[in-house]
């Protein structure tokens, strides 16, 4: 069969599986279609649940995009560019001050700028890490407070969890089981790499920060019975400082001097 | 679903740019993209939600899409061209999303499509049978097949916007949906052998 009938005999039964989809009545089907349409219409019906949308989410995703969209000052800046008005004349200046400031030497501030312009990686007061079962099992997810933004940080069939970030907000530490116990793990604040801190067949859980990011306290049964241990924020240097007495102690380290 | 049309006012949408821009040319912009997003966003989620088995997973996803379109718009005048494209991009972000995950299609976990502030519990468990019938019809198709069903019957495409949206020929695309509908049918013979 040419590509052209072929085409048209597909056309013909889309239009007439959309009429039957519709409701309405199929023009003059062979006996071969008609089965088939009923079959197609019982399929439909008994998929018409999933075609409803719940009330509220129509909102809910607009809302979501709107965010994603203010955020998204991200990877097209060269196509902001060619956009309208106030926008593209911001965007030539910010392109000619980087061109100007490289051209001085100041190459590692500017290296730096495309991460202090994204504003979801600014730091950790402006997202919340959290630990979700929503893909089936825990994994680690960060949110803008006011909802949007959401990412997933972790993708590892194994539990992920105990979230904190590190005091700069550019990481955060976490306990994994994914190497077949608890062991505490450090990763980017975007979720990239990911680094085993810890390494002992024993459980190590709820990692915490030092307010200047040097150290990373957690808690571990390694010696037998639980205790709190402070490590380098590398994984080094792991010390025990206190027997604790529960495993679902929680830390936290003094800001004040 | 698509095609509702309700007013862009009705939601509250902020039509004019985040960044606080008003020219011409972006609420131009914005009004388009509120278009685009009525027309689709219904059949988009419906689909990610079909695939994922995840109510809020797929919104998650389907704002990810919309955001994307959002830098794609000029590009998508043409409202075949802006389904394929949308499609094209929600099938990308599934793939990333189950990659290095076997057994893509989650369909032991279909959403039960349950809305429990409006529906009685007669009408929550019919749902849920029906949806479980399915689920049954549905294993004995292939993962393209399951695609293509979920493409023609859950989001609506045309046949022409599926051969769009997965780079197929339409004659291609009718074949697979000819296959799957012979394979429930045969299906459905089994369990209701007197017709």
């Amino acid at each position: 069969m040419a590509d052209g009938d072929d085409r048209e005999s597909s056309r013909t039964f889309d239009d007439e599986l959309e009429r039957t989809l519709r409701g309405e009545e199929p023009t003059a089907p062979s006996a071969a279609t008609a089965e088939e349409l009923a079959t197609a219409r019982l399929l439909a019906s008994r998929l018409a649940r999933l075609r409803e949308v719940p009330p509220g989410v129509r909102e809910r995703i607009w809302a979501s995009t709107q965010a994603r969209r203010a955020t998204e000052a991200r990877t097209p800046r060269w196509q902001r560019l060619s956009g309208s008005g106030l926008a593209a004349g911001a965007n030539l200046l910010v392109a000619a001050a980087v061109i100007l400031l490289a051209l001085q030497g100041a190459l590692p501030w500017v290296q730096e700028l495309p991460r202090l312009l994204r504003p979801g990686e600014r730091g950790s007061a402006s997202r919340i890490a959290f630990v979700s079962e929503r893909d089936g099992n825990a994994e680690i997810y960060a949110i803008e407070p006011d909802g949007s933004g959401l990412t997933r940080l972790t993708h590892h069939p194994a539990f992920d969890g105990d979230p904190a970030w590190s005091p700069d907000g550019q990481r955060i530490a976490f306990r994994s089981q994914r190497d077949g116990n608890n062991e505490i793990y450090v990763m980017n604040a975007d979720g990239t790499g990911v680094r085993r801190l810890t390494h002992h067949p024993a459980d190590d859980l709820r990692p915490v920060w030092s307010p200047d990011g040097r150290q990373i306290a957690f808690l571990s049964n390694r010696d037998g019975s639980p205790g709190l241990y402070v490590m380098n924020a590398d994984g080094s240097d792991v010390r025990r400082l206190a027997d604790g007495p529960a495993a679902d102690a929680a830390l936290a380290w003094a800001y004040a001097r | 679903m698509p095609g509702e049309g309700a007013s862009l006012a009705g939601l509250g949408m902020r039509t004019r740019s985040i960044r606080g821009c008003t020219s011409a040319g972006s609420v131009a912009r914005d009004e388009a993209f509120a278009v685009l997003y009525e027309r689709q966003f219904g059949r988009v989620y419906a689909y990610l939600r079909y695939r994922l088995g995840d109510e809020l997973l797929a919104e998650d996803m389907s704002a990810e899409v919309f955001a994307r379109a959002w830098g794609k718009l000029r590009n998508l005048d043409d409202p075949d061209r802006a389904t394929a494209w949308l499609f094209a991009t929600a099938r990308n972000l599934l793939a990333d999303h189950y990659r290095g995950r076997p057994g893509c299609l989650p369909l032991s976990t279909l959403p039960t499509g349950r809305h429990p502030a409006t529906d009685s519990p007669e009408a929550q468990l019919l749902a849920e049978e029906s949806l479980s019938f399915v689920s049954h019809c549905l294993t004995s198709l292939s993962e393209r097949e399951r695609e293509i069903v979920g493409l023609r019957f859950v989001a609506g495409l045309r046949n022409r916007e599926i051969a769009l949206a997965l780079g197929l020929s339409e004659g291609n695309v009718a074949k697979i949906i000819h296959r799957a509908l012979a394979k429930v049918r045969a299906r459905l013979r089994e369990e209701y052998p007197d017709g």
